[in-house]
C-alpha cells in the first residue's frame, strides 16, 4: 500500500497542507514540536481511523478551529485507486472510503494497513500482559475482520459479566443463571479467540526470528510462547471447567479473571524470558524486530505490504541499527520515517527517497 | 453574547432526552419549531398527548394498542400456537409488514444488559413464560438481534423454557452481526425469517 496524496485542514498545528509522494522513503526533519509527528499521525489516522496518540478526535483539531478534515489518496499493490476522507466537525465523525460512508470502524479496518513504531511503545515488551495481547490482536485484527468480530463480542460480554460480578459482590443482585449464559459466551468465543492467537504466533514467528537474527547480527535467537493457565489439549473444554470451578471466586472477587483475556505471550531471547532477563538495548531491539515482522506477517497473508510509520527513528534504533531497517524495509515498503537528527540526510538516497523540512506547521520539500 | 433563554435551553433539552437525538438535533428542532406557524407546534403536541392517553400495552403480548387487547392477539384467524419474541414494538411492525409470521408476538421491551441496568426481571419475561406455560403454544421464535444482548436474552429464554417441551427456534443469522433489526432491508429479514433454527 502507498499513500501517494495526502491533504490537512485545520489537522493539529497545520491550516492547509498538501503533500505528494512519489517514494518508498518519505523523511520529515526539522526541530522538536514542530509537527513531524502530527503528519505521521495524520497517516495512521488515515488508515487505521484511530491516532497512536489519543483517543480523541477533539484534540486532533487544530487549537482554535472547530474541527478538522484529512484526506489520502492511496493505491495498492495492483495498482488500484483507493481514497479516504476522514473529517471531524467537533461533534461528528465522518468517514468516507471510496465516497462511501463508513459507519462502523470495522467496514474500513485493514483495508489501508499501516504498522508504526513510535517512542513509548517500548511497553509492549517491558509491561503488563494486556500490551502484549493488544499487539498480537491488532495485527491480526488487520487481517482477519472475524477476528476483530469475535474480539469485540468476547470483549463486551467480559463487560456485561463483570457488572454482574460487581453487583453480586455488593449483595446487590443475585444473577447466577445470567453468569452461566455469559460463562457459555466466553467459553465458545474465548477458544475462537486463543485459536487464532495461537495460529497468528505459528506464522508470525519465522519472520519474527528472521529480522531479529538479522538486525541483531546474529547474537540473538528470539522466540514467542503463548501462555495460558488452559489446558492446551483442548482450550475449550478446559475454559469451561474453569469458569465453572471458579465462579465463587470470581464473584468473591467481583470481577471476571478466567479466559483468553489473562493470557500472555511469552518473549524469549536467547532461550530467557526478555521480560525477566533483557537489558533495553535487547528491550528495543526486540520490539523494532516485532514491528518489522508484523509487515512480512501482513504482507504473507493479504499480498500487500502495509505502511510503515517510523516516528522518531533514532529515538529507537541507533545509525548502525537502522541501516539494517532499511535493508529490510527495502522492500517496496512505503516508509514514513521522522526525526530531529539531521544526519539522516546524507544516508538518504535521493533516487527513492523524498525529504520535507518542518517547521512550525509549515512543510517545505527538499528533495 | 447575551445569555440563553432558559425557556428555550428547556426545549432543547426536553428533545435531546429523546433516543436518537443528540444536542444537535434537539437545537435543530428546536429553532423550526419556534421560526415555524404556532400550528406545527400545536399538532405536535396534541399528537404527543393524543398518543400518550389512548394508547397503552396490549395485556397479552405488550404490543401498542388503543384497547386491552391488541389487533393481533384479538384476531382469532392468527395461530395462537406460535409466538415470535421481538424487542420493541418496530421490530413488531417490520416482521408484520412482511406478512410472514401467522402466529402472534410478545414483545419483551428490552434486551439484557447489566451495563444499562437492564437485567431480566426489567423485561417482559415473567408474563412470557407465563403465557407459554398456560396457553397452548407449541412454538416460540426468538426474533432478537444477534448481538451480545440478543443473544444472552436469547440463551435465557430458552434456559428457562428448557423443560417445557416447546419448539425453541431463533432468526437465522442472515442479519448481519451487530445489525439490527429496524435497519434491515426486507429481503435479508425475509431469509433470516425463512432460515431460523433449533436454538
Ligand atoms: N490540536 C493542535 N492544534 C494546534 N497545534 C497543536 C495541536 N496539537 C499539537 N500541536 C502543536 O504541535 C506541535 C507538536 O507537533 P509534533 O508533531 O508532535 O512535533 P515534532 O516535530 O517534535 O514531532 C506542538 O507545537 C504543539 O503545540
Ligand atoms: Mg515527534
Ligand atoms: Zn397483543
Amino acid at each position: 500500500m502507498k499513500l501517494k496524496k495526502i491533504g490537512l485542514t485545520n489537522f493539529r498545528n497545520y491550516g492547509d497542507l498538501e503533500l505528494e509522494f512519489d517514494k518508498n522513503i518519505i523523511c520529515f526533519t526539522g526541530l522538536n514540536g514542530q509537527g513531524k509527528t502530527n503528519i505521521a499521525e495524520a497517516v495512521s489516522v488515515l488508515g487505521l481511523l484511530t491516532s497512536f496518540r489519543t483517543g480523541s478526535y477533539s484534540e486532533m483539531i487544530r487549537f482554535g478551529e472547530e474541527g478538522f478534515f484529512i484526506k489520502g489518496e492511496f493505491f495498492n499493490s495492483s495498482g488500484r485507486d483507493i481514497e479516504v476522507v476522514i473529517s471531524y466537525d467537533g461533534n461528528i465523525k465522518k468517514i468516507m472510503y471510496q465516497n462511501k460512508r463508513i459507519t462502523r470502524f470495522s467496514e474500513m479496518w485493514g483495508k489501508i494497513p499501516v504498522v508504526y513504531l513510535i517512542p513509548d511503545e517500548s511497553i509492549i515488551t517491558t509491561g503488563p500482559p494486556a500490551a502484549r495481547r493488544d499487539f498480537c490482536d491488532r495485527l491480526i485484527s488487520l487481517t482477519d475482520s472475524e477476528y476483530l468480530q469475535i474480539l469485540n463480542e468476547y470483549n463486551s460480554v467480559i463487560k456485561q459479566k463483570n457488572k454482574v460480578l460487581s453487583e453480586m459482590k455488593a449483595g446487590i443482585s443475585q444473577s447466577s443463571e445470567l453468569i452461566a449464559i455469559y460463562n457459555s459466551k466466553i467459553a465458545s468465543a474465548g477458544s475462537g479467540i486463543y485459536i487464532k492467537r495461537t495460529e497468528f504466533i505459528k506464522n508470525f514467528l519465522p519472520y519474527f526470528v528472521e529480522i531479529f537474527d538479522f538486525i541483531s547480527d546474529g547474537l540473538y535467537a528470539g522466540n514467542i510462547i503463548y501462555e495460558t493457565i488452559m489446558d492446551e489439549k483442548d482450550y475449550e473444554k478446559s475454559l469451561s471447567v474453569t469458569l465453572r470451578e471458579q465462579k465463587i471466586q470470581e464473584i468473591k472477587r467481583g470481577i471476571s479473571v478466567i479466559g483468553p483475556h489473562k493470557d500472555d505471550l511469552d518473549f524469549m531471547i536467547n532461550g530467557r524470558s526478555l521480560r525477566k532477563f533483557g537489558s533495553k538495548g535487547q528491550h528495543k531491539l526486540f520490539l523494532v524486530a516485532l514491528k518489522l515482522a508484523g509487515t512480512e506477517y501482513i504482507k504473507s497473508v493479504t499480498d500487500e505490504y502495509p505502511i510503515f510509520v517510523l516516528d522518531d527513528l533514532y529515538s529507537e534504533i541507533d545509525e548502525h541499527k537502522s541501516l539494517k531497517v532499511a535493508k529490510i524495509l527495502d522492500k517496496d515498503i512505503q516508509t514514513f520515517i521522522t526525526t530531529s537528527n539531521s544526519r539522516i540526510i546524507d544516508q538518504l538516497d535521493q533516487n527513492v527517497s523524498q525529504l520535507f523540512r518542518v517547521d512550525n506547521g509549515n512543510c517545505t520539500a527538499v528533495f | 453574547m447575551g445569555k440563553q433563554s432558559e425557556i428555550l435551553q428547556n426545549l432543547i433539552d426536553s428533545f435531546a432526552k429523546l433516543p436518537g437525538i443528540g444536542k444537535k438535533s434537539a437545537r435543530r428542532i428546536s429553532y423550526y419549531l419556534i421560526n415555524s406557524e404556532m400550528k406545527v407546534s400545536e399538532k405536535l403536541a396534541d399528537a404527543v398527548i393524543e398518543a400518550k392517553k389512548k394508547l397503552g400495552l396490549c395485556m397479552e403480548c405488550h404490543n401498542l394498542t388503543e384497547h386491552k387487547i391488541c389487533d393481533i392477539c384479538g384476531d382469532d384467524k392468527r395461530d395462537g400456537s406460535s409466538i415470535l419474541v421481538v424487542e420493541n414494538f418496530s421490530d413488531l411492525y417490520m416482521f408484520e409488514k412482511l406478512n410472514i409470521h401467522k402466529g402472534l408476538y410478545h414483545v419483551i421491551g428490552g434486551l439484557i444488559s447489566p451495563l444499562d441496568g437492564i437485567v431480566p426481571s426489567s423485561l417482559n419475561l415473567a408474563s412470557l413464560f407465563l403465557r407459554v406455560r398456560e396457553k397452548k403454544v407449541r412454538e416460540l421464535i426468538i426474533g432478537l438481534n444477534h448481538s451480545v444482548e440478543g443473544d444472552t436474552t436469547a440463551l435465557y429464554i430458552s434456559e428457562k423454557l428448557k423443560d417445557s417441551g416447546i419448539n425453541i427456534t431463533r432468526l437465522a443469522t442472515g442479519i448481519p452481526i451487530g445489525g439490527e433489526i429496524e435497519f434491515t432491508d426486507e429481503v435479508t429479514l425475509k431469509q433470516a425469517f425463512m432460515e431460523r433454527r433449533i436454538f
